[in-house]
């Protein structure tokens, strides 16, 4: 990768590729939000009225006035709120996101054991959100005010406005308790035990294993709770799609590219698509990180281990450090994804990568 | 001569009649009845809603068209209540966030330069944060109440407001009347008092209506978590989680979803003909 | 009349609106010769460019035609899609108002050239490539090899302009209909366009309708025209005599309006 170079008299300006400068931009932004985030994560560590001490150890480190000696000397309590906030910040680099209240471990280790079984879930919904976001978004774009459309935009309206919580119940009520097609909560059945570690989800972990009696039985675990957030999701997806694609559908190139005598799926797929498929994946791209926290509100229902089940648990322990770990962690995931998305878009777009 | 006249395909679109839609008028119907409902709880009732009895996780019967729960209070009394809980609350954080939101974002449209760039950089920090997720951190911070569940989810609202009503400051601002209002001597205060504000009421309200049912849903979501108001209250996102406790009592946790369900579809439903009608292009929540 | 290409006869189109079909299109007819430009004028919204797009079955969705319509020496017959459909880009083709936005912003020159030309005329991917070359420098586009390799946003309206019209021409079409492609443009760039539409002509035999709101500039351009007003032919003649001896009022009145503008120094 090239350096820009900041110190450059202007005079003799080197002529900074348009790629170049347009990647330091997002890159500076998104590290000034990162930094935002942490100072907000402090604020509502620190900064919260009531004693810090209190708020942020268990009650056994409580009673043991060496835990609190230690803890204050640690974020540097005594001291006046900026240098708190240095503190906090320099804890933060070296990975010390605070000890969690209620498992007594670094939140740190907490979230990376946590991690795995949210991606397990969230990494196949994700995929499929996309695939039908695109398809079903698309089909009512291209049928836009007709009775189909209608429809779509109705069902999807339905999927942003059922509680996921209540939808994962109904889903486990239905498929475990009545039908007996799931087999319920967990990540694995009772009689399994965890393939050993690769990419830490179970399934492929499983077939790398060699063991697809226990990969199948970590798919059907996994099932219902990729359903519920995929159907969330889609939804979102749908009618960003819908209206992204309107949009371009709009635009003289569309007619120009019909007027040329292409076929309709050319036109469709080369030209409609191509157009809007920039900003679809950057909505994905955030949607992927709503969906991480999301997941608060589902996995606690399917026992599933995972970072929301994390959350949940944290929140009904009122474990803030844990509670905050989290926020902080989404938080930069999703702004790390959105400097990932910005940088494919400003390869995938000649008008961004060239000019 | 060819005189047939054939039509290509069948409907058209109907935008201009967004009014007389069925779904739209069974959306403001809902609505309406669930008013009603907060208003009228304590009268519709069969039961008080935190009354316990020994007629535990009873199946929907004629005493009890929803069953009761696992301290045999009644759910039906319970979603009733529900509405009074949840409608108000979500109304204010509506207010709320609209006040705060909306205030910035005179403040940032109006004066522009510094005030404009801190008060943008902030919203672009909180929408960093997925809602749910820093609304969870704020309330277990400042620790679980209604009232904090409302701080905590105007706080992660507001932003919204405040670049829709700067944009709408933007636009006037560019009609060139601030500016001629000044040479005239106009003092900033009437300026915002006659054209400002007047020209920003639409698109807050259309805002305020896509942004109701969210509201439901996301204090719904933080009492599903335990960080709402206080149990015995009948919160209906903190009624669904008590279903949990046993999932085949299933109209412990199905009756009060119905209820969140179809207040929220309803605000987004009538949300989305605003939008439709008023002002096709404004792009609201995230 | 073998040298007739085009010929449209009483044609009509309603489109849907908000309280049943508004009529946008009365009783048109017009033709076209071989080798012929014949132009339309009218202010927006006269039904001008509504002709076009019917020729080519763009019209929104729900839009009710009838009429007849002769194209390269047979029927045509509106209600039919496939038919319809295969005159696009190979039979007739159009060039449009503002080519910033006629070009799709993210595929490249090349390849906005080449693929029609696949599709209809066959070509391997090297020969379209070469009529592509050959095209843009019949458009007199500098420098045809890089500007294939090039995006919409790095050239200007003009060559944008000209790079369109070597899309249009792309497939052989027999008939070019040109929308208001100079509207767009600055009034030093319009006149070579007009320059290259009438040298396509008079080199290829090419046919073009070519609509404008500005009478003037069919003056040297167009053999025939229309004149357009509430979707209706309310005046049709020798362009030359129309100019001279307009019949109808509205005629007079778009003349009358084109000399209060020209007045104007440049």
């Amino acid at each position: 990768m090239t350096t820009v170079e900041t110190s450059a008299p202007p005079a003799r300006r080197p002529r900074v590729p348009p790629i170049v400068r347009y990647l330091a931009r997002r890159l500076a932004i998104a590290v000034g939000l990162l930094f935002g985030s942490t100072l907000i994560g402090f604020l509502l560590v620190q900064a919260v009225p009531g004693d810090p001490v209190a708020a942020n150890l268990s009650d056994e480190a409580l009673g043991d006035p060496a835990a609190v000696a230690a803890f204050e000397q640690r974020w540097g309590l005594d001291e006046p709120l900026p240098v708190q906030y240095l503190t906090y910040l320099r804890n933060l680099v070296q990975g010390d996101l605070g000890t969690s209240q209620h498992t007594g471990r670094p939140v740190v280790e907490d979230l990376l054991d946590h991690i795995p079984a949210t991606l397990e879930i969230a990494l196949p919904a994700i995929l499929l959100s996309v695939l039908l976001g695109i398809g079903i978004g698309m089909f009512a774009a291209l049928r836009h005010g007709r009775a189909a459309d209608q429809a779509v935009r109705i069902g999807s309206l339905l999927g942003l406005s059922t509680p996921p919580f209540w939808l994962s119940l109904l889903a486990l009520y239905l498929f475990f308790f009545v039908l007996g097609l799931s087999p319920g909560g967990g990540r694995l059945s009772p009689e399994f035990s965890p393939p050993p570690s690769v990419t830490g989800l179970y399934p492929v972990d499983a077939l790398l294993a060699g063991d697809p009696m226990l990969a199948w039985d970590a798919v059907q675990h996994a099932a219902l709770p990729v359903l519920v957030l995929t159907l969330v999701t889609t939804a979102t997806l749908v009618r960003f799609v819908r209206s992204a694609l309107l949009e371009v559908l709009r635009k003289d190139y569309i007619t120009a590219a019909h007027a040329k005598g292409l076929p309709p799926r050319t036109v469709l797929f080369r030209h409609l698509l191509r157009a809007g498929l920039v900003q679809i994946m950057t909505m994905a791209g955030l949607t992927f990180a709503s969906m991480l926290a999301g997941t608060v509100l589902i996995e606690s229902v399917f026992a599933w281990p995972g970072l929301g089940n994390y959350a949940y648990t944290s929140a009904s322990a009122l474990d803030r450090p844990a509670i905050l770990g989290v926020t902080l962690f989404v938080a930069a995931t999703y702004i790390l994804i959105n400097l990932v998305v910005d940088l494919l878009y400003g390869l995938a777009d000649p008008r961004i990568r060239l000019s | 001569m060819t005189a047939t006249v054939l039509p290509r395909s069948g409907a058209r679109t109907r935008r201009h009649r967004v009014w007389r839609q069925p779904v739209v008028v069974t959306a403001l119907v809902v609505l309406a009845a669930w008013l009603a409902v907060a208003v009228l709880a304590g009268w519709l009732s069969p039961y008080d809603p935190l009354a316990q009895s020994a007629d535990i996780y009873a199946p929907p019967s004629a005493a009890h068209p929803f069953g009761t729960d696992e301290l045999g209070r009644d759910v039906l009394s319970r979603v009733l209540h529900g509405a009074r809980l949840s409608i108000p609350l979500a109304l204010a954080i509506v207010a709320g966030a609209l006040l705060v939101g909306g205030l910035l974002g005179l403040v940032a449209g109006y004066l522009g330069r510094v005030a404009d760039e801190i008060i943008m950089r902030v919203t672009d920090l909180v929408f960093a944060f997925p809602q749910i997720i820093l609304a969870m951190a704020v309330t277990a911070a400042f620790g679980p109440s209604a009232t904090n569940a409302v701080l905590a989810l105007v706080i992660v609202s507001w932003p919204v407001y405040a670049r829709v009503i700067r944009g709408a400051v933007l636009s006037i601002r560019g009609e060139n009347y601030l500016s001629a209002a000044r040479m005239l001597g106009v003092g900033p205060v009437t300026v915002l008092r006659r054209d400002v504000i007047p020209n920003s009421v639409g698109p807050a309200i259309v805002l305020a209506t896509l942004e109701l049912g969210n509201a439901v849903l996301l204090l719904a979501g933080l009492s599903f978590l335990g960080l709402g108001p206080r149990p015995p209250a009948p919160e209906w996102g903190a009624m669904v989680a008590l279903g949990s406790n046993d999932i085949s009592m299933w109209w412990v946790s199905v009756f009060p979803g119905l209820a969140i369900l179809t207040v929220v579809l309803a605000c987004n439903i009538l949300g989305d003909a605003i939008r439709d009608r008023f002002d096709p292009n404004l792009v609201g929540g995230r | 009349m073998s040298d007739e290409l085009l010929a449209v006869e009483n044609l009509a189109v309603r489109l849907p609106g908000p309280d049943g079909p508004v009529p946008v299109l009365n009783d048109v007819s017009l033709t076209v010769q071989r080798g012929q430009i014949v132009g339309i004028a009218g202010e927006s919204g006269s039904g001008k460019s509504m002709t076009a797009r019917t020729l080519l079955d763009l019209l929104p969705s729900g839009a009710e035609v009838s009429g007849t319509l002769r194209f390269d020496g047979a029927e045509l017959d509106h209600r039919d899609r496939k038919a319809m459909h295969a005159v696009r880009g190979h039979g007739i083709a159009m060039v449009f108002q503002d080519p910033t936005a006629a070009l799709h912003p993210m595929l490249s020159i090349g390849r906005q050239l080449t693929e029609h030309m696949r599709v209809h005329l066959g070509l391997t991917r090297t020969q379209a490539k070469a009529r592509a070359i050959e095209l843009l420098e019949q458009v007199r586009l500098p420098d045809p090899g890089r500007a294939l390799r090039s995006y919409p946003h790095q050239f200007s309206g003009g060559q944008l302009q000209r790079i369109a019209i070597a899309s249009a021409l792309a497939a052989r079409p027999k008939l070019l209909i040109a929308d208001e492609p100079t509207t767009a443009l600055d009034v030093t760039v319009q006149a070579g366009i007009l320059a290259l539409l009438d040298s396509l002509r008079s080199e290829f035999g090419l046919s073009v309708l070519f609509i404008t709101h500005d009478l003037g500039v069919l003056a040297s351009l167009a053999t025939h025209t229309c004149v357009f007003q509430h979707g209706r032919v309310v005046e049709s003649a020798p362009t030359a005599r129309l100019l001279r001896s307009p019949g109808h009022p509205y005629t007079r009145a778009l003349l009358a309006a084109r000399a209060e503008t020209a007045e104007v120094p440049r």
